[in-house]
Parts: structure tokens; sequence; C-alpha cells
């Protein structure tokens, strides 16, 4: 049994280290009191971030991806939430609107008109599954692709896009097959500009951005070539890598989770009050020991079940359980952080409170926490 | 053209170190150790005159337990050739390294050997000025910029001295040791961190070398620094003057 993580990770994360701190922190420094980034700003990151061989590390090398392994890529996710870096947490490694696997399942001409642009740091897209009427029931999708003459008319709408506004082209979850349930439904790949597809309302999120928003599709025509891989496929290509997904939040809030427990003991030690640091106190020592456990817990299930996953082994119930545990896990921590820093915690020059709106949304994206549980319930009651 | 860089094996500089219960040294556990950060800087400086140059080898040797080969597996990612291991119990005194650096390099014959201008943990600065003392060639310390002559018989080299730069022209093979601002080391690409674990490395014993260790410095004992004491605002300058003189006693 070896729980050393093996050299050249920690090389890797070292260098990955080095990289955020001095490449990426005078941006995040720059932006701390705003709520929002310039897009052009996003992608000025994303292009450094692929100078410095990092963006679209976890992709193929074949398509131009760094070829990391999910092991090393959980690393680096975490490494990345631990960095308290907020606004570009998307922009380092990809995420909304940067290389994402799901492409790889294109042809070889989206793989070359699609996804290799994004991974180069030049193109930007959005993933459209989520409905007005369908969030984590995907399959209740409404929004329809009719097949006439050889084309296909795609009807509908899509709610908190991620990166709507700004992406050159959107994969869209649309049913072409209505008696088929989840094998009726197809992805397409529709470029800004087609006739028929626009970008509706922009939503503002609790944290202020304005970079989600709903896509309307009214008559929206696209050829056969536009096809994700195979029609019907689409719903089971979005779920092939759900995992991942889970994995890639887990580590996220776990790191996330380090960095505002580091701060607050930081402070805890400095901070005076009646006389002595408050560290010397027993109920800030309480909440940093409970922090410090949940963190390893969470870390320890992280590591196993990404090791489970760059082995090709069957990880559903453990991602899940990483996902909901390291996601509530971190809301507890930044929220405990944020209560021994006291007025501090609450002012924006430190960066837990707005990680404490933004770890908020772990607990939804990638599934809900009661969609885990019952991912998790659901592989339970099979293996009994 | 063959460079031969030396690295050490420190502590984070980015971490908190702490000096052991019996001030033997300082606590290891959960201690992350890197490339000696003056060292980093030789290491992409060698790699920098071989890009220049087109051709040559940039050779790593690291002294110590089998660990550092963990730092020389990180100067061969960033895209040093191979590496050299002379395998010892403990880190030697800056006389005793200087020694088998000396019969490195005399087996390996470089054009030049780089190194850090010290090393962040003990912090002497000597090894550098030793080996070149020792093997009989040029030194130039404290470099900030180096430039090989095309036919790599000398190098001209810019020194950080008190107050300004000092350009100096020595002959090769020289000792170089590197100050703070000669460079900005690369990262490592994981291509060039994959590519590393393949790269060929010797290990050899100080006796395989024909050396034997005769060490010259004992550590007596280690402590951490006082804790720094609250500062007081003085009233006029006389009193100032009065505690610069009698308690401080600096002036």
């Amino acid at each position: 049994m070896d729980f050393e993580i093996p050299q050249e990770y920690v090389l890797l994360r070292d260098q990955f280290r080095r990289f955020l701190e001095k490449e990426i922190r005078p941006y995040e420094e720059k932006y701390k009191f705003e709520n929002a980034v310039p897009y052009e700003v996003h992608m000025e990151v994303r292009r450094l971030s692929r100078k410095a061989g990092f963006y679209g590390i976890h992709l193929p090398e074949e398509v131009g991806g760094g070829g990391l392994d999910i092991f090393g890529y959980v690393l680096l996710l975490e490494e990345l939430g631990k960095s308290l870096i907020i606004h570009f947490s998307t922009d380092i490694i990809g995420g909304a609107g940067g290389p994402t696997p799901i492409l790889l399942d294109g042809s070889e001409e989206q793989i070359e008109k699609y996804l290799k642009p994004l991974i180069r740091a030049e193109k930007t897209m959005c993933f459209a599954l989520t409905e007005p009427g369908a969030g984590s029931d995907a399959t209740a999708i409404k929004t329809r692709a009719v097949k006439k003459n050889g084309r296909y008319v795609i009807n509908g709408r899509k709610h908190f896009i991620t990166n709507a506004p700004y992406a050159d082209f959107a994969l869209v979850f649309a049913v072409t097959d209505p008696s088929k349930g989840i094998k009726g439904i197809t992805g397409f790949i529709v470029e800004k500009g087609t006739p028929g597809f626009e970008v509706g309302r922009i939503h503002e999120t609790m944290t202020g951005t304005r970079m989600h928003g709903e896509l309307i599709f009214e008559d929206c025509e696209v050829g056969e070539e536009q096809v994700l891989g195979k029609e019907g496929m689409g719903f089971i290509q979005a779920m092939k890598w759900i995992t991942l997904g889970r994995l890639v939040v887990a580590a996220q809030c776990t790191g996330s989770a380090q960095g505002a427990l580091d701060l607050a003991v930081k402070w805890a030690k400095e901070r005076v009050a009646f006389g002595r640091p408050i560290a010397r106190y027993q109920a800030i020592q309480w909440m940093v020991a409970d922090s410090a456990t949940e963190i390893f817990a969470a870390k320890s299930i992280l590591y196993s079940t990404a090791w489970k996953a760059s082995q090709g082994m069957d990880v559903r119930k453990e991602s899940a359980m990483a996902k909901v545990y390291a996601s509530e896990m971190a809301g507890r921590v930044i929220d405990r952080a944020l209560q021994i820093h006291g007025g501090m915690g609450f002012m924006r020059e430190l960066p837990i409170a707005r990680l404490y709106q933004v770890v908020r949304a772990a607990r939804i994206g990638e599934g809900t926490s009661e969609i885990q549980r019952l991912t998790i319930a659901r592989r339970l009651l099979e293996e009994y | 053209m063959k460079i031969l860089v030396t690295v050490k094996r420190v502590p984070d500089p980015d971490m908190k170190v702490r000096v052991n219960a019996e001030g033997t040294g300082i606590v290891e556990d959960n201690m992350k150790f890197v490339i000696n950060p003056f060292d980093e800087i030789a290491v992409e400086e060698g790699l920098r005159i071989k890009e220049k140059k087109g051709e040559g080898e940039v050779v790593i040797v690291a002294i110590g337990p089998s660990v550092v080969q963990e730092q020389i597996r990180a100067a061969l990612a960033m895209g040093a050739d191979r590496g050299i291991h002379v395998d010892v119990d403990s880190y030697p005194d800056p006389l005793n390294t200087a020694k088998l650096l000396k019969a490195v390099a005399e087996k390996e014959a470089p054009n030049i050997v780089i190194m850090g201008k010290q090393a962040v943990d003990d912090d002497y600065g000597q090894a550098g000025q030793m080996l070149a003392a020792m093997l009989g060639w040029a030194q130039a310390t404290f470099a900030y910029k180096v430039e090989i002559a095309d036919d790599n018989s000398k190098a001209t080299v810019t020194r950080e001295v008190d107050g300004g730069l000092e350009t100096i022209e020595i002959d090769l093979p020289a000792v170089v040791t590197a100050d703070l601002r000669l460079n900005e080391p690369r990262y490592a690409s994981l291509p060039g961190i994959m590519k590393a674990k393949t790269k060929p490395m010797d290990v050899f014993k100080p006796a395989d070398l024909g050396v034997e260790l005769s060490p010259v410095l004992e550590l007596v004992r280690m402590e951490e620094p006082p804790p720094r004491k609250g500062g007081i605002i003085v009233e006029t300058v006389d009193e100032l003057l009065d505690k610069l003189r009698n308690e401080a006693k600096v002036i």
C-alpha cells in the first residue's frame, strides 16, 4: 500500500502553483473588487495558460491537449481551488466554454473545426442541456430537432447556460425521437449567427457575474454534419463525462476549503482579542480542527476516487460521494473561515466573502446534492 | 558545449522551517523540498546557453541521499539531458562538496560549471569559489549576464557587485555562480516531466570518484531566532539617540 503521490505529479503541481502565483495572481488582484471580468481578459488568461501548457492539459495529445490523466487533472484542480483564484477558475485548465472532452465524440472534421480551436484558446463554446422545465431531470428536455430533407430544424429554449453570451458555438441537446426516451436525444453543434439561433435574456448570478443566459431556437436549421457523433447518442455522450465533472467540482471544493482554512489559521494566530491571539481560544480551535478533519476526509475520498478513475474503474458511486461531500464540506469550512475573520471576512479585500458565494453553486451544478445522494443510494441498493 | 550544473535539495523557501527538539536540524516531516532557487536559475542559464549554441549537453549533478534524485529529475524536466547523483548519507560541508564536485568535473570535463551563488538553507555561498580554486579554473560569481564566445574559449560575465555591475572576461573552462537576476527559470512542461523519467542518471559513491570525505565543520547547535519583540515609540530625538547608543549600541 502506497499513499505517496508520485513525484512527477508533485513536480507538475509545483510548476502549476508557481504559474498561478506569478502569472494569474496579478489578474485576480486587479479584479478582486469587481463582480465580473471583461470577456477579453478571460481569453487573455486562457492564452497565457495555453502558452504555459496548462490549458487543455486534460485532453489527449492527439487533439492538441496535454494528455494528463484523471489523477493529475484532479491534483491541479485542487491546487487551483486552493489558490483562491476565483474569477479565472475556468480559464486555467478548461471548464465552462473551454476545451471539453465531450467533443472527442465528434467526427474528425468536428474535432478539427471545434475542439482544436477551443484548446488553442481561440474559440469559446457553451454546453446547452438545461431548460426551464428540465434541470436535474435532463431527460425531460422539450427542445425538438425535426429532420426535414436531410437537415434538422431546431425549436426550443435553454436557460442558465454558462458562457451563453460569448460562445462561438453551442452544443445543444434536443429530442430527435420522442418515442425513444434517452436514446432519442441528440447533440448538435450550432454556430453563433446560424439563422433562428439567438441568445436571449442574460442571467445575473448571486456573485454578480453575467455570463449565464438563455438560448432561443426558432426554426433554426442545421445540416447533418452538425450532429455530434450519431443521432440518438446525445444524452449518453453527456452522461459519459458526468463522473469526471463531479470529480472536477469535488477537487475544486476540496482545494478552496483548504485555501480558506489556511487563511483562517494564519488570521487566528495574528488577530488579538481580549489580550491574546484568537487561535488560543477553544471556540476558534474547534472550528479549525473540524475544518481540517473534514478537508482530510474529502481529500481521501477525492484521491482514492481519482486514482480508481485513472485505472479505468467504474466510480459512478464514489464520484457522487466525492462531489456531495466536498461541496457541502467546503460550504461549512468557508463559512467557518469567514466567521473566524469576523468583520474582515465580510470584506471583499479578502477572497473569503466572494468564495462564500461562489461555493454555494457547487451544491447545485453538475448534479445537485440531492441527485448525488440519489445516485449513491441507487448504486448502493443494487450492491446488496 | 558541455555544461555542468549543480543542484541542491533545500526546504521550500515558502514554507515555515522549524528546528527539531534536539537542536540538530530541522523538522523534515511534512516539509516540502525543492531545487535551491539559485540553482534553478543556474539550470535555466545552462539550458539557454545550450539553446543559443544550438548544440551541447546540460548535465545535472546533485550531492546527498537518494531523495536528491527528485531534484535532479526536476532539472531534467526543465530540459537538462542527464543526471549525476553523488550518493552520500548527509549533505557535506562546502569544502567536501567542492571536493566531490571537483572529481565530477574532472570526470566530465565540461566547458563550464554553473552553480547557484549559495544554497538558501545554510547560506554558506562557498562551494563555487572553492571548486574553481581546486580545479585551478577561472571563476565569475554573482552572475547577472553570461555570454559565451563562439569558439567556447571565453565567457563574458556581468557580475552583481556592491553599488552596480562589473563585467569581466574569463577563460573557459570556468565556474560561474548565478545571482537572482540572471534569468527567470522556465516552467517544466508535462511532456518535459514525462520525458525526464527516462533520462539517464548515474549514481556514484564518493569512493567511486576517488574522494574520501573528511568533514571540517561540525554542527554544534541549531536554534530558531528569538521571536521579535514589539517596538516602542520614543518621545524625543534625544531619547532615540540615547537608546541607539546605550541599549542597541549601534552608534
